[in-house]
């Protein structure tokens, strides 16, 4: 049942890609011959053209099979102009949430992907204009494991030049095998999120999870939204494609439709697997035409100082002039000074997550770093505004001598006036404490009385 | 009339291609073992090598561009970059020969944009290349006609290192389509 199902899909598939490859093949032909193509002179300049390439056919297998089996081969070609030394080794493959493959090329990846696949040659030379089939064998599986995801990595390596960036081309083909006989085939819509890409443009993701036993895709994936009186705004069918069991995948739709400022409820519904009726819901506000509220922090004057001996203390403003209450991070690098000239290495680093400030509010940044020694420092703090553009401030200043106690005292006692003699008065200290504090009545009227004359003047 | 003919050897080259796609599944389903179906897709990739020709100095930030061409007739692909040297991958390292009192290799890594005029590509914007793959350029529900892609380097080089005249700096960047 399950192989009847998979050979009809397997078949649509392949239709389904020809059309594809014929209309682009038609495409391509036709731009070509009205010049519609700028490949052309522009390839020239570059030294590559269109023609030229490193190709694969057929890039993806799906096999029901028990192994050891022979998966046939893919045709490895070169069309460009230079000999290209192939290296072939198979990896096993894991899903990103974009849909990407990743996989592991060291050699103990490899080596556990040649215990299922075995792909050769495994290297050989491609001249120019020739071709060369790489036959593929299932060799086994894991213990206990029905199913596997394989790669196998095409990697061209072009004759060395002497240019500052060369470059290694590599395809991935990829292999999902499976043993026949049944499978829980199920999945789950783990929610929808929106985001803003670009002024005008909100991304919607529906995030799908694998939860069963075989690779496969959502049958239907739908968005909706409504406005907060419940109209429907937009129904829009999103295209699939597979997930890998245990792996969560991300479909997005674009959406440039203009939704004006208001609250909104965007849904999405899935069918996975034999899990129907999937569905995940959420809510969000515009604050103009597809603007989503945006925090957008900025780190106002910096200010470094420090005593010889301590900590530099590092001050700084947040003030947040986006539409929604945010945070950011914040690199803090302090170098030493030397002829004004600082440091290749910092004598100190610092990464700061800043509190969160509400929108249209500022917010004291404080914090210390390092130890000072004798001389000038300068103090570079960088972050990333909201558009991810790296701003960058910058103190200089001068390790300042540390105070000795008297002098220590008599600094606090300025900035506190009527600390210390209070305190006197409670130790016992009555009478000069009495006197300390009518020093400084007399000290104030007499400075009160001064500005009254300078006024009079 | 050359180009009516063009496009003619185009079709009859797509419409040959269309038969042999789909004499694929065909063939494999008729094997003694029960094995089934295979999708016929191609993708391709080739890129050239670049220079950077202006600004390769202590402070200051050097820019260069090249080119891949790529096809590729899933619906999703994507493209990433890596670098596979061992050591510091993504930072450009100086040759072995003429290079002596120069930087071993540059403190930031080289970084890369790469940009499509198609509608539909996804550029990842600039990514500083490392040795674990990063995505460059992807797209959802559209095939990758063969076309030209074009990669912006940037190196970024600090005040206070110091670089050699002469001595050439370089790195291999590793794309891979799927």
């Amino acid at each position: 049942m399950s192989l009847r199902r998979s050979t009809a899909e397997s078949g649509q598939r392949a239709r389904a890609v020809t059309a594809v490859a014929v209309t682009w093949l038609v495409l391509a032909g036709l731009a070509a011959a009205v010049g519609l193509v700028m490949a052309e002179p522009a390839g020239a300049s570059t030294g590559i053209n269109l023609d030229e390439r490193f190709s694969i056919t057929p890039a993806r297998h799906y096999v029901v099979a028990r192994p050891p089996a022979r998966l046939g081969s893919t045709d490895v070609a070169n069309t460009t102009r230079s000999t290209l030394r192939v290296r072939v080794f198979p990896v096993l493959l894991t899903q990103m949430p974009s849909g990407a493959f990743s996989f592991d090329p060291s050699p103990a990846g490899v080596l556990a992907a040649q215990r299922v696949l075995d792909a050769g040659p495994a290297s050989f030379k491609l001249a120019p204009g020739a071709s060369r089939r790489v036959d593929l064998r299932w060799r086994g599986l894991p213990a206990n494991a029905r199913t596997a995801n394989v790669g196998v990595i095409y990697q061209a390596t072009p004759p060395a030049e002497p240019a500052p960036v060369r470059i290694v081309e590599q395809l991935l083909g990829v292999n999902i095998l499976r043993l026949p006989g049944h499978y829980r085939l199920t999945g789950q819509l783990t929610g929808v999120h929106v985001a803003q890409v670009k002024p005008g443009t909100l991304r919607f993701t529906l995030s799908i999870d694998n939860t069963g036993q075989a690779v496969v895709g959502p049958s239907r994936l739908v968005l909706t939204i409504r406005d907060q009186y419940g109209a429907l705004l937009l129904n829009k069918r999103l295209p699939t494609d597979i997930v890998l069991p245990g792996a969560t995948r991300d479909f997005t739709l674009n959406v440039k439709h203009q939704l004006p400022a208001g609250r909104y409820t965007v849904r999405g519904h899935a069918a996975f697997g034999s899990s129907h009726r999937l569905a995940a819901i959420d809510n969000f506000e515009l604050v103009g035409p597809n603007e989503l509220p945006t925090s957008e922090v900025q780190i106002g004057p910096l200010i470094g100082k420090g005593a010889i001996g301590e900590s530099a203390q590092v001050d700084a403003t947040l003030k947040n002039i986006g539409t929604e209450a945010g945070n950011t991070a914040v690199d803090v690098s302090l170098y030493r000074l030397i002829d004004g000239v600082p440091g290749q290495i910092p004598v100190a680093t610092r990464h700061i997550v800043t509190e969160s400030v509400a929108p249209g509010k500022t917010r004291g940044l404080s914090s210390d770093i390092g130890r000072l020694r004798t001389g000038t420092y300068r103090l570079v703090a960088s972050y990333y505004d909201s558009n991810g553009i790296p701003q960058t401030l910058i103190s200089d200043f001068q390790a300042q001598q540390q105070l000795g106690i008297l002098a220590q005292l008599r600094s606090f006692d300025s900035e506190h006036l009527l600390l210390i003699p209070s305190l006197l008065l409670l130790m016992g200290g009555g009478s000069i404490g009495l006197l300390l504090i009518r020093e400084r009545h007399l000290k104030s009227a007499l400075a009160a009385a001064e500005r009254r004359v300078r006024r009079y003047d | 009339m050359t180009s009516k003919i063009s496009v003619r050897a185009l079709y009859l080259t797509a419409v040959a291609a269309a038969f042999l796609t789909g004499a694929g599944p065909a063939a494999a389903a008729s094997t003694t073992q029960p094995l089934t179906g295979t999708a016929l897709e191609t993708i391709a990739i080739v890129g050239a090598p670049a220079s950077f020709t202006t600004n390769f100095q202590a402070g200051s930030t050097a820019t260069t561009t090249g080119v891949l061409t790529a096809t590729d007739t899933n619906n999703n692909w994507s493209l990433t970059v890596s670098d596979a040297a061992t050591g510091t991958p993504g930072h450009m390292v100086a040759a072995t020969l003429g290079c002596s009192g120069s930087e071993a290799k540059l403190q930031n890594p080289l970084s890369v944009s790469v940009t499509s005029p198609l509608g539909g590509v996804t550029s990842a914007g600039a990514v500083s290349i490392s040795g674990s793959p990063q995505t460059v350029a992807s797209a959802t529900s559209q095939p990758l006609a063969a076309s030209l892609l074009t990669t912006n380097y940037s190196q970024t080089i600090n005040s206070g290192e110091t670089l050699l005249t002469g001595c050439v700096y370089s790195l291999t960047a590793t794309y891979t389509l799927q």
